[in-house]
């Protein structure tokens, strides 16, 4: 074989090798999977798709991607579950109350899960740096920042003494978050009104009792119940002359007048990392779950002018932003 | 010539492949030490950029360290007036906001009690007086050094560290989340399998691109390159042999470089993969690999091309060598090299021209003396055509005369007489037919005519002939039947054994002759036994030769002339075999003579028998046309008394005129072959034959025993009698003529000549 022949074939062979020709059924599936609506949590889905498209994850070139909401039903998660299992996805995103039955329903195939509970305690993980099954994921830090809001809340707004709490019970760690919230609260000399709510109308049911309850502020933990009618929440609260604080960014521009929390941005698009090493061959029990590193805080002051409130220079100190 | 081409094919292949390896072995031996260099040049080049990178790398990590260290110095700066706490507080808000890496900052007083806490996570803490006084972070902070805690995992997974600065009478504390450094370090990707990544002292991980690895807590304490790094910087020796044996996690080889952080006591590695590193470098094998490649081929082709200029004129020499040794000494080797080869070829010409000279000049007097030879034997021809033929025509004349006489005599006595006449003449006639025979033999003119038949047709006639004989010499004679047929001439072969056995009557004093025959393969062997005087070995050759005899020093003629067995053998050699002869003097000999056997056995092969002699030519007109009026009476003589009629004429001009006029028709024609002014009777017969017609029938009847003379009478397609005729023969002729049968030249044993007679007559 003359030399230019034989370069030109090794050249050849180097670039079939690169590019991988596969047929589309032989793609990887990847699943999304979430217990509310696509309305609801439609910014968290686009997170992590930009964030698998920025890793070359594309739906029908290099991965096969379906979404599942089961739209607040506990009864369409159940469907859901064997309908998703039988596919044999490659990984399954898991969000929100869809997380425990999933988990429950399969050990075999990969589970990407972002929690605002406590994975660990929740028995999602074996630890945080080897999760030991088919299950990692993000925690959100929602326990660790329970405190931390209710001490900027008590900081902003001196003279609270009772405070209602909405908090979605299905998520994992929610024992532990409200112990969490009722040390604090006492810490802080508050009151805590504690409302646990599982769907819509629970939280419709929640706010409506708001006016009557002597509540005198709402954290609203950030969870999938909350998120969606964030902008109601707010809104009333502002009606209702009632400091509100959560934990994403999001609440904040809904009006919520400070929030306290990691990046969901970030955390979000961070769900495709996982993806992309579970889709590359990695195993989940080898994958550490993640504590997000960049924590914010927001503070909407238009919300603080609606309500009256002066917000003291060392929490303004503390904000990354500023909503005016 | 097989043996020289493969020898010429060894040479021919050796030299390729001691041309292709000494080539070959120069292109492989230059392009390993090249690759070689190119080895340790691009493993000693990737090794010091990967320390460069290194190092950069440790600065840039050292300075992201210590600018939070500037930044925890910042809060310091606090005014002196109103609550230090407070006031510190409001700082240490702003340095988390500043350096969002620290997690926790702690404030502990001259004591080391816990004054102030501010955290990421936790709710902020004033004067809790918790006692940090025994913690190494308060213990190790000077009055100006700043304290780097050990590395540790919160929650078991994330990496921090404790930094502590002086502040205000008492120590700063922090808390330092360290995947802030995978910044730095992610950025620090090269190539395909570039990266950077750092341990601590005890060689566990703290920053990898893929942060996975910390968050496990890996340890990379056993990996070759740590443990060589942290020996080095146990002596004190840092940056050596880092061009050895490294590793990554997965137990790939690697070209690693590290950098040490001094105040952290950290150490950063830069690693590539050396399939990666050595690209280049298997590009270079390829590259010299294909040129090697190239010029083996390059080689074996050059070697081939050399070789055949070296091995053709090898070959030239070889096969002109062989050809010499062949003895084609005209062959010259064409060989021009110029060099030692040809100086060869040229040595290998002038030989063979020596050679050749010598051999010329041997085939001359070789041809010299076959010359003498030949003009020898012709004479002898000569004298014996000459001398026979002279003799013949009074011979002729005397044996028809005698037989006239012999027929005319009556008295007993003088019948007595006649016979005795009539014997001497007959053994004189057959000293010149035996004669004849030699040279008609060796003229060539004799040819077999060969038929398949049964031998027991040729042992009767021999033991009609001889049973006679023997008996009157007291000897027992037998032959031994035979159902045996061969394929030859059977008139020739009777010849032979009428030799043979007459020859043995004569040398047998007492005993017995037996003639008998084997069975020899595909031949038939027929064997002529007897008890005689036999012949010793060195004369077994001998008696072959013509007038050659045992025992018979005297040369006495009664016991005939040794020329028996010389004719004998002459015409077995016309039937193409030969005389074998084996014998014990004393005991007895035994002559053999052989033929090819044939299977089928005809029942009734017509061999020539002599002619019918009770047929009357009574009445027969002959014309006899002879120069010699004596040979001319004799024979109208003796044919009158046949019965016949003669006229007789002197030569072909005579026998016109005689046979003008003539209304009876001519019943034979004998014609003299030789006639007076060079006339030929073949050529008389001609005119006659023209003039009475094609179906005269005529016979040549000649004395010559030259062979050429013969051979001209022969292809006239006359028949033709030898002078002296004998009479029987000559009736039987005429008798043949008149009956127009064809009637075979036919030659007497020489030895017997009554016999041979009575049995033709």
């Amino acid at each position: 074989m003359r030399r230019r022949e034989f370069l030109a074939l090794t050249g050849l062979a180097a670039a079939a090798a690169t590019v991988p020709v596969r047929a589309k059924a032989q793609l990887p599936l990847v699943v999304w999977m979430s217990y509310a609506d696509e309305k609801t949590v439609g910014s968290y889905y686009l997170s992590v798709k930009r964030g698998m498209r920025e890793r070359g994850l594309v739906d029908g070139q290099t991965i096969r991607f379906e979404s599942y909401f089961a739209q607040f039903s506990k009864e369409r998660v159940r469907q859901l579950i064997p309908e998703i299992i039988a596919k044999n996805p490659a990984v399954v995103i898991v969000q929100g109350a869809a997380i425990k039955p999933m988990t429950k329903a399969t050990k075999t195939i990969p589970l990407v899960i972002a929690s605002s509970g406590d994975l660990v305690a929740g028995k999602l993980v074996a630890s945080m740096a080897r999760p030991g099954a088919n299950v990692t994921g993000i925690q959100f830090l929602a326990i660790d920042l329970v405190g931390k809001r209710m001490e900027l809340l008590k900081e902003t707004y001196p003279r609270l003494k009772r405070v209602a709490v909405i908090a979605d019970p299905g998520h994992a760690g929610e024992t532990n978050e409200r112990a969490r919230t009722l040390a604090a609260a006492e810490q802080l000399g508050v009151q805590v009104d504690y409302k646990p709510v599982t769907n819509p109308a629970e939280l419709q049911a929640a706010l409506d009792s708001l006016p009557d309850s002597g509540n005198e502020a709402i954290v609203a933990f950030p969870d999938s119940i909350t998120f969606g009618p964030r902008k109601r929440i707010a809104d009333l609260a502002i009606r209702y002359k009632l400091p509100t604080v959560s934990g994403w960014d999001a609440y904040a521009d809904a009006g919520f007048l400070l929030i306290y929390g990691p990046s969901l941005t970030a955390a979000w698009e961070r769900m495709a990392y996982f993806v992309e090493r579970i889709v590359k061959g990695a195993r989940p029990a080898d994958l550490p779950a993640e504590i997000p590193s960049v924590i914010e805080m927001i503070v909407n002051l238009k919300t603080a002018k609606a309500l009256g409130i002066r917000v003291p220079e060392t929490v303004l100190l503390r904000a990354n932003r500023v909503i005016d | 010539m097989g043996l020289l081409r493969s020898v010429g094919g060894r040479l021919y292949r050796k030299y390729i492949v001691y041309f292709a390896v000494l080539i070959g072995a120069v292109l492989v031996a230059g392009g390993a030490i090249d690759l070689y260099f190119s080895y340790y040049e691009t493993r000693d080049a990737t090794v010091a950029l990967n320390r460069e990178k290194a190092a950069a790398a440790a600065i840039r990590i050292e300075q992201f360290i210590r600018e939070i260290e500037q930044h925890v110095g910042w809060t310091n700066l606090v005014p002196r007036d109103g609550d230090p706490v407070a006031q510190r507080h409001l700082e240490f808000i702003k340095l988390l906001r500043q350096a969002p890496a620290i997690t926790d900052a702690l404030w502990l007083d001259g004591k080391g009690r816990e004054q102030l806490r501010v955290s990421r996570l936790a709710m902020d803490r004033l004067h809790s007086d918790t006692d940090y006084s025994l913690t190494p972070a308060f213990q190790n902070t000077g009055a100006s050094a700043t304290y780097y805690g050990p590395v540790y995992f919160r929650e078991g997974t994330e990496p921090y560290m404790t930094l502590a600065v002086p502040s205000g009478g008492g120590v700063t504390l922090v808390e330092v989340n360290l995947k802030f450094v995978w910044d730095v370090i992610a950025g620090i990707r090269f190539g395909r399998s570039g990266y950077a990544y750092v341990v601590d002292s005890q060689g566990q991980l703290i920053s990898h691109p893929d942060i996975s690895l910390v968050l496990k807590k890996t340890d990379l304490s056993a990996l070759p390159q740590v443990q060589r790094a942290r020996t080095a910087l146990a002596i004190g020796e840092p940056e050596t042999s880092e061009a050895a044996e490294a590793r990554d996690l997965a137990g790939r080889a690697v070209l690693a470089a590290n950098a040490h952080i001094e105040p952290l006591d950290w150490t950063v590695f830069v690693e590539q993969s050396q399939q990666e590193a050595f690209a280049p470098l298997y590009g270079a094998m390829l590259r010299t690999g294909v040129l090697i490649l190239l010029g083996l081929a390059l080689a074996v082709g050059a070697s081939t091309l050399l070789a055949r200029r070296m091995v053709r004129p090898i070959r030239a020499l070889q096969e002109g060598a062989a050809r010499m040794g062949g003895g084609d000494l005209d062959q010259r080797i064409d060989v021009h090299t110029g060099d030692e080869l040809e100086v060869l070829a040229s040595e290998f010409n002038h030989m063979a021209e020596r050679l050749r000279e010598s051999y010329l000049g041997l085939e001359q007097k070789v041809a010299e003396r076959t010359e003498e030879l030949v003009t020898a034997n012709r004479a002898k021809s000569r004298f014996l055509a000459a001398a026979s033929h002279d003799l013949r025509q009074p011979m002729h004349a005397l044996g028809l005369f005698v037989t006239q006489l012999n027929n005319r005599i009556k008295d007993p006595e003088d019948r007595h007489l006649t016979s005795r006449i009539e014997a001497a003449v007959s053994a004189l006639q057959g000293l010149l037919d035996a004669l004849l025979d030699v040279s008609r033999l060796d003229a060539g003119v004799v040819n077999a005519n060969t038929a398949d038949f049964p031998i027991q047709a040729v042992l009767d006639r021999i033991e009609t002939a001889f049973a006679t004989d023997a008996a009157d010499r007291g000897l027992r004679f037998r032959v031994v039947r035979s159902r045996l047929a061969v394929h030859s001439d059977p008139l020739l072969l009777e010849r032979i054994l009428i030799n043979l056995v007459a020859n043995a009557l004569r040398y047998t004093r007492s005993g017995a002759v037996l003639v008998g025959c084997r069975r020899r393969a595909d031949r038939v062997r027929v064997e002529v036994w007897d008890t005689g005087v036999g012949i010793a070995p060195e004369h077994q050759e001998a008696v072959f030769q013509e007038f050659y005899q045992v025992d018979n020093p005297e040369l006495d003629r009664t016991k005939g002339l040794g020329l028996g067995l010389s004719i004998a053998a002459r015409l077995a050699r016309v039937l193409g075999g030969r005389i074998d002869v084996q014998s014990v003097p004393g005991c007895g000999s035994v002559f053999a003579v052989d033929a090819p056997r044939v299977s089928e056995i005809p029942e009734h092969t017509a061999v020539e028998s002599p002619p019918d002699m009770g047929k009357a030519l009574r009445g027969a007109l002959v014309l006899v046309v002879d120069d010699d009026t004596l040979v001319r009476e004799a024979l109208a003589g003796l044919m009158q008394q046949w019965g016949c009629r003669v006229l007789t004429a002197g030569n072909g001009e005579q026998a016109l005129a005689t046979i003008e006029g003539k209304s009876q028709r001519i019943d034979a024609v004998l014609c003299d072959y030789r006639l007076p002014k060079g006339e030929i009777g073949s050529d008389v017969i001609q005119k006659l034959r023209e003039r009475l017609g094609e179906g005269l029938p005529a016979a040549l009847i000649t004395g010559d025993t030259a062979p050429e003379r013969l051979r001209e009478a022969k292809e006239s397609g006359i028949p033709l009698l030898h002078k002296p005729v004998q009479p029987a023969r000559l009736r039987a002729l005429l008798e043949h003529l008149t009956t127009q049968r064809s009637v075979r030249a036919w030659v007497v044993p020489p030895e017997q000549p009554g016999r041979a007679s009575g049995q033709a007559g």
